[in-house]
């Protein structure tokens, strides 16, 4: 019993404190219930970043951790509540009130949510431990973090245990380090918990980041193409940093979205905005990409809409106390492989067409029937590869507008349309080993739809744009660090690009939810000009 | 393009659309009812929805009612001591918690490092003979003749071990 209520003692202290620090900077009254849970979902992501930032800087300045802890976390908690309690008194009304989710949309969000958190909670009871990076790297650096002697912690940093990659950025292994000093035991219950809620915030977090933006149907639509993706499933199981990670992504994305659709200027939605992008550089190393990404795709947006410096002046000082916590643990790590195994060959690298070639290979594989290391734990049935075939075609069909699409495109190219998917659905079936004609033909046939049947009030319109970049640029990113990754390539995708596609795939399917065109009670029928912050 | 003209194209070419005239019917035109597109915007959001709650049910059953060779699914292992946890267990009662120690074993690679994440903070050294402890998998009475006998003396032998290891040895350095 003790075990049980000193873990949710840990979850309940993150998330009393993310909830505080989200209404603290978020002042605006929730206008619907969309809003509550982007409240409720950005409180459990934060609140579990901040203290795992909090373990890993008392571990540093103390050198060895201690129940105490539990006083700084009160202490933290008295602060953003009294935050809380002072906004209060500015904060705005609520905007309407009125339902966003009908009684279709809604069962449609909890039966798949709730089908979605058993087939992840049966696996994690089957599988206590997680996948094997769980065990090799993020639950050896949450012991190392809870060694018990002054600096027994910085014996993560030996060069015995370099496999375990003790450069990775400590946000999960602090917070798992937590629940354990409170459980008072190394139990499996707080890395499948946190897997578990990571999964669950993510699930309400892509429903209300979507029902925000569009509406209550498309919202509840995204929630089901996340929740029935064998990669979400795959990867939420294995215990692993890339559903924190992928669930930061989303956060920073929509709440910079979110505070551009505002008609007043909120630098409290810009400052959580960079909290939650550092806290995805305190995730995982791909996480100081999106900080760059980010960055661009903010420029992006302001050179667009001809907007002050001020924005992002604020997401900069969202970002900064997280960065600099990061840079602090760097500070203690061996040179991240990659950056170390850089040589004479970089050129020779980025510009290998045979590489470039593989790495497209390989994510074609894995788009078209997910069998890496992460979802070998799931039972698969027959629907398993049709999942992106049946999201992409169903994100196309909505996404078309109909007046625009009659006018530029003739009924012809609807045949190629058809005849794209027809080909996919034959080469899905009939894996060649390489990327065939028929990926050409539905990639060139999705261009030709997203280009010219696509609304360009959506598409076009700065804080699209800015979202898109960033999707694009991390992506890009990502390939690049393929090119150029210093061990064996094959071996390099085999384990790693189902882990990479999931890491914006959320982002993604946001993304593509914002371009589709309206159904039902849209927020943003046609997106309001921005505001000049 | 004007209206009228759109309308005249579309009925000379509605004779000529055998596959795709579900699809098309809603494209006509941009003055024409948007009825037929909503259509089967509809049908694609239902059929959508269908088929991820077939597949995600069938998903669920699949994975509760067959688990993976050799596994049960007990909630109490979550925040039960494992089996492997215990037999650690009987391990630190004899090593330090933290430091070096050396380590033995002809095991693969994969189970020798799962050991050495399992018992972390402690480091397990391959580099055995440098250290003054020396843990031994190897099953029981074959340890001896691998560590030299005059430098080092068995502590104890931890047959009942199995969980992970074939029966753990611990060796210390003569003083």
């Amino acid at each position: 019993m003790a075990l049980f209520l000193g873990t949710l003692l840990a979850f309940g202290l993150a998330w009393s404190i993310g909830y505080f620090l989200v209404r603290a900077l978020w002042r605006e009254q929730p206008r619907d219930l969309a809003d509550r849970l982007l409240r409720l979902a950005a409180a459990f992501g934060l609140g579990v970043g901040i203290v795992a930032a909090l373990d890993f800087l008392w571990v540093a300045a103390i050198a060895k951790p201690s129940r105490g802890i539990v006083l700084v976390d009160l202490a933290v908690l008295a602060v953003v509540f009294l935050a809380y309690r002072l906004s209060r008194k500015h904060s705005a009304p609520a905007a309407d009130g009125s339902r966003v989710f009908g009684w279709t949309s809604g069962g449609v969000v909890l039966f798949f949510t709730v089908i979605a958190l058993g087939i992840v909670g049966t696996v994690l009871l089957r599988v206590p431990d997680g996948a094997w990076d769980a065990i090799a790297i993020w639950n050896v650096h949450a012991k190392f973090l809870n060694a018990p002697s002054a600096h027994g912690w910085k014996a993560m940093f030996d060069p015995i245990m370099e496999q375990s990659h003790p450069d990775y950025p400590p946000l999960l292994p602090g917070f798992v380090a937590r629940g354990w000093l409170y459980a008072g035991q190394s139990i499996p219950l707080v890395p499948m918990t946190l897997a578990f809620g990571f999964t669950l915030a993510l699930l309400t977090l892509i429903t209300a980041a979507v029902t925000s933006a569009r509406g209550g149907i498309l919202g509840a639509l995204a929630c089901t193409v996340l929740a029935a993706s064998p990669i979400f499933l795959g990867t939420a199981l294995s215990q692993y940093a890339d559903m924190p990670l992928a669930f930061f992504f989303l956060l920073a994305v929509s709440l910079l979205y979110r505070a551009d659709q505002e008609h007043e200027f909120r630098p409290g939605l810009h400052v959580l905005a960079g909290l939650a992008a550092g806290m995805a550089a305190l995730t995982k190393n791909e996480g100081c990409l999106f900080l760059v990404a980010l960055i661009a795709g903010r420029l992006l947006y302001l050179l667009l809409s001809r907007s002050t410096l001020k924005s992002l002046a604020w997401l900069l000082l969202g970002m900064a106390p997280i960065v600099c916590v990061l840079l602090c643990y760097k500070s203690f790590t061996p040179p991240n492989y990659f950056v170390a195994g850089q040589g004479r060959d970089f050129w020779k690298k980025l510009l290998s067409r045979p590489r470039a070639l593989l790495i497209i290979d390989s994510l074609r594989i894995e788009l078209e029937q997910p069998h890496s290391f992460s979802v070998g734990f799931l039972q698969r049935t027959r629907t398993w590869n049709w999942h992106l075939l049946a999201s992409s075609a169903l994100i196309l069909l909505l996404g078309i507008d109909r007046r625009r699409f009659a006018h530029r495109l003739s009924k012809w190219a609807l045949a190629l349309v058809a005849l794209g998917l027809l080909a996919d659905i034959v080469g899905t079936r009939v894996a060649t080993g390489a990327f065939g004609w028929h990926w050409s033909v539905a990639i060139i046939a999705a261009v030709l739809i997203v280009g010219l049947g696509f609304d360009r009030r959506r598409t076009g319109h700065a804080s699209f744009l800015a979202a898109a970049t960033t999707l694009v640029l991390v992506n890009v990113g990502y390939f690049v660090v393929y090119l150029l990754t210093p061990v064996d390539l094959r071996w390099q995708l085999m384990f790693s690009i189902e882990r990479l596609v999931f890491h914006t795939m959320p982002l993604a399917i946001f993304v593509a939810f914002l371009a589709v065109a309206s159904w039902g009670r849209d927020p943003t029928p046609v997106l309001t000009k921005p505001h000049q912050g | 393009m004007p209206a009228e003209s759109v309308d005249t194209e579309h009925q000379r070419e509605s004779k000529a659309r055998p596959l795709i005239w579900f699809l098309a019917r809603g494209l006509e035109s941009p003055t024409s009812r948007p009825k037929a597109w909503d259509l089967v915007r509809a049908l694609a959001l239902v059929g959508f929805v269908f088929f991820a709650a077939a597949s995600s049910f069938s998903w669920l059953r699949l994975n509760i009612t067959t688990p993976l060779k050799h596994e049960r699914i007990n909630p109490r292992d979550a925040y039960d001591i494992s089996p492997i946890e215990q037999d650690l267990a009987l391990l630190r009662r004899w090593l330090p918690v933290e430091g070096k120690v050396g380590y033995l074993s002809d095991r693969p690679e994969g189970p020798r490092y799962e050991l050495r994440y399992r018992l972390a903070p402690l480091l397990l050294d391959y580099n055995w003979a440098k250290h003054d402890w020396v843990l031994v998998d190897y099953p029981v009475g074959q340890g001896a003749t691998l560590i030299g006998l005059s430098r080092y003396r068995l502590v104890t032998a931890l047959p009942e071990a199995k969980s992970f290891a074939r029966g753990m040895l611990i060796y210390r350095r003569n003083p």
